[in-house]
């Protein structure tokens, strides 16, 4: 065999250790995804012009996209005041799924032993082939396919959505979420199951991510295992627009959480305030444009 | 030690927590000082394009006044030159007129004073020529009588003669 189907694993490889700590490959690339996050925001926007060139205006467009769907969802106030978790989640997922795609990522890495077969083997050069060609432990592996990255967005989300239902709702609002005695017998059930239900949501945004990506990742190494070099290349677009859609659902439903979350349930006047919100936002939009307006000295009119 | 023991699936406590605080740091680089950034130049520019139309709206508003003012200057322009013409056509009309009677006038008397040397001389051309009948009359009596008669005489008769003449042809005329 000129090379042996690539070595599976769920848990991801250990670099090395800073203390109690085990850097993993997973936790690398999160640490380099968050830096290119920061780099590729940070750059247009510490730089920034009223006429905007192409990456500023990239930026701005995904931010603003972005930014409109958190208003339409969760009104304008708390559209902006969930901005940042979401954004943040969304960016951060998108490009660790799309380290994927990235030529290097899981082939370039050191050798490693403890894989099966490779116990015994002499490694005579930097190109691993043959009954070699699985025994690597890779530098960097998409943040996805561990769960412990996953876990913890879906935790940080979680603890968010409860965060903001107590600071928004008041601790009589968010229990009377879950203990609501207005609705008789079934909202008490209803309010109940929610309760229980509201830990699930970890389990399920953090499987989702792991199990799409996890799963796109070993699509990706067995085609390229079948029919190498040109055989995954129509996997890679698959996966890029996986890796797009699965950073979007986990960002979405975090945003859908939190709207919900600050919500009382069965609250009737729900849309009266969001009306009253988007009142308010024009509001100090004319005042804006009234203090913009004021600053500036009266033109002379036409004769 | 719980932070690097494995649990299933490759759960790893330490991994997680730190994972957790990549986040977190992430999340406060991007909303402290990322997203800021990039909203308060969305805002100015949408403060830019906001006044630059609500200006565009005013010039638009001022360029219409200012047409209408236009308009109504030319108009009044207008009507003012009309009225000058009326008046300025009436004036040469006026004069025209003046001019007219003056020169109606003017061939009146001519003809006037034409038809009075006129009559004067048919006059005098007709006492000269009553004169030279009255001569040529007596002459033809002379000749026929075969003496002179005297001139008074003669005359006197020729005369008479000439004016019964006269009063006869005013008659008929008449």
């Amino acid at each position: 065999m000129f090379w042996n189907l690539p070595h599976i694993a769920v848990p991801a490889d250990t670099l090395f250790t800073i203390g109690p700590l085990d850097v993993t490959n997973t936790l690398l690339i999160t640490v380099v995804s968050a830096l290119v996050v920061i780099l590729f925001f940070y750059i247009p926007a510490r730089h920034a012009r009223i006429v905007p060139r192409f990456w500023q205006n990239v930026a701005e467009w995904m931010v603003q996209g972005l930014l409109n769907l958190c208003v339409e969802v969760a009104g304008p106030r708390n559209g902006r005041r969930f901005f940042p978790w979401v954004a943040t989640i969304f960016f951060l997922t998108l490009v660790g799924n799309w380290w994927e795609v990235v030529p290097g990522i899981e082939t370039i890495g050191g050798i490693s032993r403890e894989v099966p077969g490779c116990e015994n083997l002499q490694f005579t050069s930097i190109f691993l082939t043959g009954n070699a060609s699985n025994c690597i432990t890779p530098w960097l592996r998409p943040p996805s396919t561990d769960l412990n990255f996953t876990l913890a967005l879906a935790i940080i989300s979680f603890i968010a959505t409860q965060a903001y239902g107590f600071k928004l709702l008041g601790l009589g609002g968010q229990l009377g979420r879950y203990f609501t005695f207005k609705e008789g017998p079934l909202g008490l059930i209803v309010g109940l199951l929610e309760l229980v239900l509201e830990p699930l949501r970890i389990i399920s945004l953090s499987f989702r991510l792991f199990g799409n990506l996890f799963a796109g990742d070993v699509l990706l190494l067995v085609i390229s295992f079948l029919l190498p070099v040109v055989g995954a290349i129509p996997f890679y677009f698959l996966e890029l627009f996986v890796g797009f859609i699965q950073a979007f659902v986990f960002a979405f439903l975090t945003l859908i959480f939190m709207a919900l979350g600050t919500t009382i349930h069965g609250h009737e006047d729900a849309e009266e305030e969001h009306a009253a919100e988007l009142a308010h936002a024009e509001h100090e939009r004319a005042a804006f444009v009234l203090a913009q307006k004021e600053r500036q000295p009266e033109e002379v009119s036409v004769a | 030690m719980i932070l690097a023991d494995q649990l299933p699936l490759g759960i790893n406590v330490g991994n997680l927590i730190a994972q957790v605080v990549t986040f977190i740091i992430l999340l406060i680089v991007l909303g402290k000082y990322v997203f800021p950034l990039l909203f308060k130049t969305m805002d100015q520019r949408a403060a830019t394009i906001r006044e630059g139309v609500e200006n565009a709206e005013k010039s638009r508003r001022e360029l219409a006044e200012a047409q209408q003012r236009v308009e109504a200057l030319l108009e009044q322009a207008r009507r003012d030159a009309q009225a000058s013409i009326g008046r300025a056509t009436a004036a040469a009309e006026q004069v025209r007129a003046g001019i007219e009677r003056d020169a109606q006038q003017r061939a009146q008397d001519i003809l006037t004073q034409a038809e009075r040397r006129i009559q004067q001389e048919v006059a005098q051309a007709r006492v000269q020529l009553r004169q030279e009948v009255a001569d040529l009359a007596i002459q033809a009596a002379e000749h026929v009588v075969g003496k002179s008669m005297d001139q008074a005489t003669s005359r006197r008769l020729v005369n008479e003669f000439v004016a019964q003449s006269d009063a006869r042809a005013r008659d008929l005329q008449c």
